[in-house]
């Protein structure tokens, strides 16, 4: 028998508190999935009230059915595809003018609808109050006043929905008359306007008449407000309290010091706060590792455990610190308002590298995890500033490369300079990513104008179950996606690392005759002018799937002992020499080689699925992975034949 | 009074919108409540005046130097 659940959809405008009511009536019972055909995503999250469940669907924030990104036109064609049982029109009561344009649009597909007034308080605080019963009549559908980030007016919400009484909208806001040249008489609705709109390609007069419609809308929309709403004795005024910290916050000059310092906390919170964690989870995982591997040496299948499927397992989980806390900065740059801010003071820089302000935000979380920060993108709604910045943030020094970059610097570079090689290494990230967008944005053609229209809402406190929540379906987000692909990676690796062709059989065999060996000298003619070894060779093989894994792909083959603390592998790397010269395998010729090639290289199989995720072709995956190699081999071997010589 | 467009209005004067040059992003405009007839009052600018931040119907948006040329405006003495 099939399940009777019903469906509710939430719409509304960005910024009016629709996800703090998705989340207050689903709590934790979220999932989160692509939209068939579409790479953004679709917000879902189930309840029951009494014996009934029901669905509910986020849809991404909107101020009219006139798509302009690729998330707001998941909006329309959701409308038009699938009939919900209900829909919660979410509106920003102290934006009220703006939230009835969509309104009143919505309300017009005939579909059963109610009205979730938030953030009274917020109107109240400007001297405003709005009478819910009036708006009732006028809107002629059932308003609830709420404040979500509070829980206020969730249960009459709640009894609403289990009432199930649920009807379209008393009235027809738009004017069908302005449809008739284009639909017949027995179609004449605003849905199969929007079909057809969505059917033929644009021209000026179905655009004009878009124009027609909205401001016939607000016209209507401003007699209903000066029936609903009047003027009381002002209270704290977040709009002006707003305005004036935009004084400093996004003035011409201060506002540049401001984001600098906000960023400068963001970004040095994550990397110290990052670290403890992520140290606790690799020695917790490495004495596994450890404790399992003594249980009994000889067994195949406890080595199998501890050499590929607990290191795979912690290669995942690592990250978690990491993506949680990027996404608590994000939640909350987000949430508080400041991150239009700045888009607002960058966005004209960014321009100049064919990104735009919101590009900002992605390229910056680059310098967490790629992955994330490619999903990231999505409100940017043009699709070549889009698609510059996801083929941009692979630049940007990720997590990953730290380790890397750490033990090679401290093997190759003076302690003096360590440090500011580090650095050096980060601007070079940033330096190229720009440099990148630069030749992007000269190479790739649009037609599409670019354009930046966007609201600065007022400054608001997050809220931490928001927080919280998004904090957790990111991390699953990435446990689910990457996770398996990590997992399988590493398990690949074990077996080539460790099995190799002898006496005409499979065998388990040292490093020094496996696969990966066979793999390392057979590359070994193409790196050798850039300074390797065929040892390193197999860790640049290897560390493919993932860069860490560099580290301790050369840990095996130099035979460093689990117990090895990272100062004895620099001292053990720092003493090999070739058999043949006895000159060391690791100087500066070879060591600055290396770390340019790391910098460059698109060394991460899940960034390059998440390119073709986002992008959704295979292309863009590819010509980023052969540039980029390409820069690293180019700057490698310059790199490398320069610093031999002095 | 002369028509101008939005660029030439300094910070904090207001203005009271006239027309809009059609443009790719015009509906855009007229949706977040710019259209003839409303008055409209810039409140911060970036080094070149672009993006600019303005002030309309209670709420305040950035536009670009592109947007903020296809609205032509009046000057209104208060």
């Amino acid at each position: 028998m099939e399940r009777n659940i019903r469906n509710i959809f939430l719409i509304g405008n960005p910024n009016s508190g629709k996800s703090s009511l998705f989340n207050q009536l689903t709590g934790l019972n979220q999932k989160i999935a692509n939209y068939p055909g579409v790479t953004t995503e679709r917000k879902m999250g189930s309840f029951y009230l009494g014996k009934q469940e029901y669905e509910l669907v986020d849809l991404p924030g909107c101020y009219s059915l006139y798509p302009n990104s690729i998330d707001e036109k998941v909006v329309i064609n959701e409308l038009l595809q699938n009939k919900p049982d209900l829909i919660l029109f979410v509106a920003d009561a102290s934006n009220l003018y703006r939230s009835l344009l969509l309104y009143t649009q919505v309300a017009d597909f005939n579909l059963p609808i109610a009205m979730v007034l938030n953030m009274v308080d917020e109107l109240e605080s400007k001297g405003e109050v709005v009478n819910a019963s009036f708006l009732e009549s006028e809107l002629g559908c059932p308003v609830f006043l709420c404040n979500s980030k509070k829980r206020k007016g969730i249960d009459s919400i709640q009894k609403y929905i289990i009432g199930s009484d649920f009807h379209a909208s008393m009235k027809i806001f738009g004017n069908k008359q302005l449809f008739s040249n284009y639909l017949s008489s027995s179609n004449l609705n605003y849905a199969s306007w929007h079909e057809y709109v969505q059917g033929t390609p644009s021209n000026a007069i179905v655009e004009n008449i878009k124009r027609i419609e909205v401001i016939e809308r607000y016209n209507k929309i401003e007699s209903i407000i000066a029936l609903t709403v009047s003027k009381t004795q002002k209270a704290f005024n977040r709009q002006r309290f707003t305005e004036k910290l935009d004084k400093y916050l996004m003035h011409k000059y201060y506002g540049f010091i401001f984001l600098l310092l906000i960023l400068y906390v963001v970004f040095q919170t994550l990397f110290t706060l990052a670290q403890f964690p992520m140290t606790w989870l690799d020695s917790g995982f490495g004495y596994m590792a450890h404790f399992i591997n003594n249980l009994d040496s000889k067994s195949s299948w406890l080595t199998f455990i501890s050499e590929a499927v607990i290191p795979g397992i912690s290669g995942v989980l690592i990250f978690i610190p990491q993506i949680a806390l990027l996404f608590l900065m994000n939640t909350f740059l987000e949430e508080s308002g400041y991150m239009a801010r700045i888009v607002f003071l960058l966005d004209n820089w960014m321009r100049r590298f064919g990104m735009s302000g919101k590009s900002v935000l992605p390229l910056l979380s680059g310098n967490a995890c790629a992955i994330p920060a490619i999903a990231s993108t999505k409100a940017i709604p043009t699709h070549k500033e889009r698609l510059i910045t996801i083929l941009c943030i692979p630049f940007m020094t990720c997590s990953a490369r730290l380790p890397v970059y750490t033990l090679l610097i401290s093997i190759v570079i003076p302690l003096e300079f360590q440090g500011l090689s580090l650095l050096s290494l980060y601007a070079l990230g940033v330096v190229f990513a720009m440099l990148f967008g630069w030749i992007l944005n000269k190479n790739i053609s649009s037609n599409e104008k670019s354009f930046l229209i966007m609201e600065l809402p007022p400054y608001r406190l997050p809220s931490f179950k928001n927080i919280y929540i998004n904090i957790k379906n990111a991390v699953v987000a990435f446990v689910k996606v990457a996770g398996k692909f990590i997992v399988t990676i590493s398990i690949v690796l074990w077996f080539l690392a460790s099995f190799g062709w002898q006496n005409q059989a499979i065998q388990k065999t040292n490093i020094e005759t496996s696969f990966a060996a066979s793999i390392g000298k057979t590359i070994e003619p193409a790196i050798k002018p850039l300074g390797y070894d065929w040892k390193i060779g197999v860790a640049l093989v290897t560390s493919f799937a993932a860069r860490e894994v560099f580290v301790s792909t050369l840990g095996m083959l130099y035979n460093i002992g689990e117990e090895a603390t990272e100062r004895t592998m620099i001292e053990k790397m720092k003493s090999q020499v070739y058999p043949q010269t006895q000159l060391p395998v690791f100087n500066l010729a070879s060591g600055v080689s290396l770390l340019l090639f790391y910098a460059f290289a698109l060394q991460c199989m899940s960034t390059l699925a998440a390119i073709k995720k986002e992008t959704d072709t295979f292309k863009w995956a590819i010509i980023s992975f052969l540039l980029m190699a390409s820069l690293a081999y180019t700057s490698a071997f310059i790199a490398f034949q320069f610093l031999k010589k002095c | 009074m002369l028509p101008m467009t939005l660029c030439e209005l300094e910070k904090g004067e207001m203005g009271i919108v006239i027309d809009l040059i059609q443009n790719e992003f015009t509906l855009k405009l007229v949706e977040m409540g710019i259209y003839k007839g409303r008055t409209i009052t810039p409140t911060e600018f970036t080094l070149l005046k672009d993006p600019i931040c303005v002030s309309v119907s209670d709420s305040r948006l950035m536009l670009r130097k592109e947007e903020a040329k296809s609205i032509i405006v009046t000057k209104c003495d208060l």
